[in-house]
């Protein structure tokens, strides 16, 4: 705590500066202390980016509905296009992606209030990527700092426009992923104080990107070069005096100094294929994954079961997509034209991250240095209760997950006890969605276009099963008292 | 591998900011503004060097305006001056597919192009027709080695000529100049067969669902084509329409037509349109009763809601219902749809030069003209929709006549553009006046009907009638030495699945002439058995066309309730049917090589294979496995025994089939994707559908297992039925949404709309009840 002489009574401008700066100081102490973002991306009704304001999932609104249906309680309902990103709503504002034609993707702005379309722009993606449904084109989730709009394409790049007017303020060319199993690209960005960070995880060149908000200039990037695919966004955590940009991928959640992009911490305790986004609260961060298989599911076998389409044990170079022929022939030692036995284990998976299959909920805390394996989980789940694709909620201390089946399990965040575990919500099928909470309830939307809303409390009871009519990939959004909601081609504004 | 520093990034990165007001671009796309510049910049240089060609030694530029349209393949089809309407459907055709498959500039004429020109020369022909229809086919006829060949009526040729001898007489000089490419066959029908043969030769497949044109644009090479083909089998008809939800009654009638039109490319000649009585297609009264009954599905009701597990097939939908009789309510109403339906389903066939033929139950009624017919059965179809006579009616009976013979002659004079009646016999199995034996009885009923007056007296001339179907092996014996009218043929029922049929291929192939030369083969494509549940039974169609075809049988009659499992038993058939040498794999190969492309097949076949086990697995286990019917799931709760060991088999088979597919899909070109990604779904809910029968069979030996032990520890039970009926409720909804991820058609739509109100729904309130 720095000490401040703020009684002295003798006056002079030396002495004044050097109260204020006391002051300021103390202020932003006291301010890290109390977990208080000191540089908001927009109002505190805001929902900026993908599952909100850092990804949390959590949102102040009150008054919101529980039983609602496409139909009832629709204060407004658009129709976009199919996409599986979620709505963005900053300073008034809703905006969405969709696809709009075969090789068009839009970025839409509606009144948050009114639903009135406010701009719509339109981008030429050229020749598309194989993607494996039911993945969409248009599957990122924007993000805003409430004067500018970043949205991700994979074809296109980084895209800024102007949040009034969707006016073109810059593009950024990024590399274009590629996906050994033609997942398709999948990743959002987060927008940083002055910077939209974005988190490439592919099976090629997987990287860490700062953009100048202002600008899109490249501030700094992190290559990740141990990573296989996946689709964790970056979180912000501050802890130890500090915010780290933190980001969960294949075996290793790290941490990264927001200024430079440098690693500041890693801990390897992550599994093979990260699809879920961390949670960060106090300091902490909570991580629920599932891979496929058991530890010693390594991506060889992935790549034997998939890819190795003769089934003859061994990979040919033309059993992998185009854009991995370079790092098949540095794989293929002894140029036989294969990847055989003894050379698979690392021919696409990192030497130093030969990491398997599993199922995990963790809790580690952050603001650390260098290797915390050891030092900075607080506790660990093995169980069967996470998503590979839906990721957790922590709110009111405790941490829900629902997976497939419609399957939840509660938990609390202080030491990982249960409350509950694969308790049924009553609506079945897949989750692709992650849940998200204000008001003192829950809202778990499912893949047959059900949302289910729980009530956040340490027991599970379910209030209400509301039809949406469509299906539902994308996490839906609550700003100013409203909840936002993208079925596979409509977005709705539901709210009492 | 990569460095770590931004220069890794393309520098495309553009501040509109910045961007000057020149042109006043501001806030326009990025991409707009650069493709100005570039537009601009790149006129510039064209002109540059327009201008810098015309001034060298270069061509000179009425050699380059030439050059331009050279690049796309001129084409003319030449058709006879009064070419009968297919051959000038069949031109269209044609022109539609060299347009698709390069971009050609296609002319369909009755002359040679008579400019001299170098455009002119360089023009392909494509005469089209045969002598009888195109002199031009005639005239160079005369200059080719061995002039025109024979071809039957089905005969059709593919025929590439490089040139006709110039220093003959008999060489026309308007075609002289021109390469030449003869597509045309032995009647008007054929030559529209070959123009779809010329389209297979370039690689272009035609499914179910529509023509898949090959990734790779073929050269524009029409030398060296020499296609001749002739039937093995002359009658490929399929069989539509029947009674099912998860079959044709579903389709409308602009689905019929495109289903209808893509067997016409793979060279079906007759439609057989199978009704029933309780339908709305024909309206009659006799004996004092009028007809009343006017339902499709049984009359069952499919709706969909929110809770409809896979409702993302049904687009909003709040019912599963043919559209063509949506809002139709009175008898009137859906009389009229069902006529239309019919009729145009009439009209169709015959515009692709198909037969139109109905199939009609002669001894099924409507329920309602139990009044007219004393003692009356109830038959075995759902709802009780329909009667048959008793014993008590003699194949004599008065009333019995007058009812058969108002029902055939409202069909008759309904559809007077129909071409052919078929009589089914089967189910009457069970009529046996007077100690008949048999199908004794009804084979004579309907032979009587045959030469009934008012069947064969119509303005225009009678419908010929083609003959009886689903009669035995003993009873198709026994016609082989009955009279029959005069080019009738005979279709026997050998059983409801392709394996069934197959295992009387001793009898089919040693069928002697007299029988088989007028005998058609039914033939189920997949088995009813397994009703919506994936199947494949391609190696067992095999067995049976080569018995048939061993034998000199007439044809096949193919039948099946969903379109999209059976592409490929289809496209085999469709091949084999021309070729006696093409097995079903190389049929496959061809096909899913065009479709998703190379080393897609391997893949595939290993996949079909483990399919086609299940398939046979499921098949002789139970023949009425996943028939759509109420009890189609509950049977297995009430069974009360865990499931059969080969249950088990069948399910792993789906499993490793789904991977196969996965694999395929991996592979799989773009564009072709669409075809591994269906069966992938399809097996996954197979695979689903299989893990739910097993729980649920599960859930009914815990129920019996309770009841047996009602002394143990209470809810034992319970418990493990409840887990089961959670199990066999969850894979159940999982199959349905992987099903309906790909669900394309009505038969599809059918198939989840059945399992919800027969299984899902059941299945859930016998959870919610426990």
């Amino acid at each position: 705590m720095v000490r401040s002489n703020l009684a002295s009574t003798h006056f002079s401008p030396t002495g004044l500066i050097k109260r204020i700066f006391a002051v300021a100081v103390a202020f932003a102490v006291l301010a890290s202390l109390l977990g208080v973002e000191l540089e908001a991306p927009g109002r505190a009704e805001d929902w900026p980016q993908f599952r909100g304001v850092n990804a949390s999932g959590v949102s102040t609104s009150a008054s919101l509905p529980i039983e609602f249906s496409f139909q009832s309680k629709v204060k407004w309902e658009a129709t976009l296009g199919d996409g599986i990103g979620s709505p963005i709503i900053a300073a008034g504002r809703v905006f969405n992606t969709a696809m709009t034609g075969e090789q068009r993707f839009s970025l839409f702005a509606h009144d948050a209030a009114t639903g009135k379309p406010l701009w719509k722009r339109d981008y030429d993606t050229g020749v598309l990527p194989r993607i494996t449904p039911p993945n969409s084109h248009a599957s990122s989730t924007p993000a805003s700092d409430g004067k500018r709009v970043f949205a991700y394409f994979s074809t296109v790049g980084m895209i800024a426009v102007d949040a009034a007017t969707g006016a073109d303020l810059w593009q950024a060319k990024l590399p274009k992923p590629a996906y050994l199993m033609d997942w398709g690209a999948a990743a959002s960005p987060v927008v940083y104080k002055d910077t939209v960070l974005f988190c490439q995880d592919d099976d090629l060149a997987p990287y860490l990107v700062a953009l100048d908000a202002a600008t899109g200039a490249v501030r700094w990037r992190t290559t990740r070069n141990e990573m296989l695919a996946g689709y964790s966004i970056p979180v912000l955590c501050e802890s130890n005096g500090r915010t780290d940009v933190v980001v969960a991928g294949s075996g290793k959640l790290k941490g990264y100094d927001p200024a430079t992009g440098a690693e500041r911490w890693t801990c390897n305790t992550m599994l093979r294929t990260i699809m879920t986004s961390p949670v960060v609260k106090d300091g902490v961060i909570y991580v629920a994954v599932q891979s496929y298989g058991d530890a010693t599911r390594t991506l060889k076998f992935a790549l034997l079961e998939w890819l190795d389409t003769n089934q003859d044990g061994i990979l040919a170079r033309k059993e992998v997509p185009q854009e991995f022929w370079e790092k098949f022939d540095t794989s293929d030692r002894n140029k036989d034209g294969y990847i055989g036995t003894d050379e698979i284990d690392t021919a696409f998976q990192h030497p130093a991250n030969q990491v398997g299959g599993g199922s995990i909920i963790q809790a580690i805390r952050g603001g650390g240095s260098g290797d915390v394996t050891k030092t900075h989980v607080m506790w660990t789940l093995e169980n069967r209760s996470p998503s590979n694709l839906s990721s957790p909620l922590v709110s009111r201390d405790r941490l829900l997950v629902v997976k497939a089946g419609g399957l939840s399990s509660c938990f609390e965040v202080a030491d990982g006890k249960p409350l509950w575990q694969l308790s049924r919500i009553k609506n079945l099928g897949e989750y692709y969605a992650s849940p998200i909470a204000a008001d003192g309830k829950i809202y778990i939307a499912g893949r047959n276009g059900f949302i289910v809303v729980l009530e956040d409390g340490p027991a599970m009871k379910v209030l209400a099963r509301n039809d949406m009519g469509n299906d539902i990939l994308a996490t839906p959004s609550i700003a100013d008292g409203r909840l936002f909601i993208r079925t596979r081609d409509k977005v709705y504004c539901v709210a009492e | 591998m990569r460095g770590s520093h931004s220069g890794d990034f393309e520098g495309g990165i553009a501040s509109m900011a910045n961007t000057p007001a020149i042109c006043g671009l501001n806030n326009k796309p990025v991409s707009g503004q650069r493709a100005f510049r570039c537009g601009f910049l790149g006129v510039a240089l064209c002109v540059f060097a327009y201008l810098a060609a015309c001034g060298s030694a270069f061509p000179c530029p009425a050699t380059c305006a030439a050059d331009e349209p050279g690049k796309t393949p001129q084409v003319t089809v030449m058709i006879g001056p009064k070419a009968p309407a297919l051959e000038r459907f069949a031109a269209n055709e044609l022109s539609e597919l060299l347009r698709k498959l390069f971009d050609a500039r296609v002319t369909i004429a009755t002359e040679a192009p008579a400019r001299a020109d170098a455009e002119a020369e360089a023009t392909t022909l494509i005469l089209l027709g045969s002598p009888a229809t195109n002199p031009a086919i005639a005239t160079a006829a005369r200059s080719l080695p061995g002039g025109w060949p024979k071809l039957s009526d089905q005969g059709h040729l593919v025929r590439s000529v490089d040139s006709l001898p110039v220093n003959k007489p008999t060489t026309s000089p308007a075609l002289a100049k021109h390469p030449l490419l003869l597509v045309g066959g032995g009647s008007p029908v054929a030559t529209l067969w070959a123009v779809y043969e010329v389209g297979y030769h370039f690689g272009v497949r035609y499914l179910p669902t529509g023509d898949v044109v090959p990734a790779q644009r073929p050269a524009f090479k029409l030398a060296g084509i020499d296609r001749l083909l002739e039937p093995a089998l002359r009658t490929r008809a399929w069989q539509t329409l029947g009674d099912h939800a998860v079959g044709a009654e579903a389709w409308s009638l602009a689905e019929q037509r495109s289903l209808i039109g893509q067997l016409a490319k793979m060279k079906f000649n007759r439609l057989v349109i199978e009704t029933r009585a309780w339908q709305p297609f024909v309206d009659y009264s006799a004996s004092g009763v009028r007809k009343q009954s006017a339902v499709l599905m049984h009359g069952q009701l499919y709706p969909v809601s929110g809770d409809t597990a896979g409702r993302a097939a049904f687009r909003g939908a709040t019912l599963f219902e043919n559209p063509d009789f949506a809002g139709r309510t009175t008898y009137a109403e859906r009389l009229a749809a069902g006529r239309d339906l019919v009729a145009g389903l009439i009209q169709r066939a015959q515009e692709l030069g198909m037969e139109a033929a109905l199939l009609v139950r002669p001894l099924e009624f409507p329920r309602e003209f139990a009044a007219a017919l004393p003692g009356a059965r109830v038959l075995d179809v759902p709802g009780q929709l329909a009667i048959g006579p008793s014993d008590q009616q003699s194949v004599g009976d008065a009333a019995l006549r007058d009812i058969a013979v108002a029902q055939l002659s409202a069909y008759v004079q309904t559809y007077p553009a129909l071409d052919a009646l078929l009589l089914d016999v089967s189910g009457a199995e069970t009529w046996k006046p007077s100690g008949s034996e048999g199908t004794a009885a009804s084979i004579d009923f309907a032979l009587k009907l045959a030469v009934e007056p008012t069947l064969t007296r119509r303005a225009g001339g009678g419908v010929r009638l083609v003959g009886l179907a689903g009669v035995d092996q003993a009873a198709a014996d026994s016609l082989r030495t009955r009279s029959l009218p005069a080019g009738a043929v005979v279709l026997p029922s050998l059983g409801s699945s392709a394996r069934r049929v197959a295992a009387a291929s001793e009898w089919v192939g040693a069928a002697e002439q007299s029988l088989a030369g007028r005998s058609e083969l039914s033939l189920p494509l997949g088995s009813s058995a397994l009703g919506v549940v994936p199947q494949m039974q391609t190696g067992h169609l095999h067995r049976s066309i080569e018995a048939a075809r061993k034998a000199g049988w007439r044809g096949i009659v193919a039948r099946s309730w969903m379109a999209g499992d059976l592409a490929p038993g289809l496209h085999y058939l469709s091949r084999a049917a021309f070729d006696p040498r093409i097995t079903p794999q190389a049929a496959l190969t061809e096909l899913v090589d065009s479709v998703s492309g190379e080393e897609v097949a391997p893949r595939l076949i290993k996949g079909f294979g483990l399919v086609e086990e299940a398939t046979d697995l499921l098949d002789q286990s139970d023949a009425m496995f996943a028939e759509p019917r109420p009890d189609m799931l509950t049977k297995h709760l009430l069974a009360r025994t865990a499931p059969p060991e080969s249950w088990a088999k069948a399910k792993k088979n789906y499993a490793s089939a789904m991977d196969e597919m996965y694999r395929g899909n991996t592979r799989a070109r773009q564009g072709g994707r669409f075809f591994t990604l269906y069966f992938a779904k399809r097996f996954e809910f197979g695979l689903h559908y299989m893990t739910s029968v097993e729980a649920l069979r599960n859930a009914g030996a815990a129920n019996a297992a309770g009841d047996k032990a009602a002394g143990d520890k209470a809810g034992d039970g319970d418990e493990k039925r409840i887990a089961e009926l959670e199990k066999a409720l969850e894979a159940l909804h999982s199959g349905l949404a992987a099903y309906a991820d790909v669900a394309r058609d009505p038969s599809d739509r059918g198939a989840i709309a059945v399992l919800n109100r027969h299984g899902y729904r059941v299945i859930g309130e016998a959870l919610d009840a426990q």
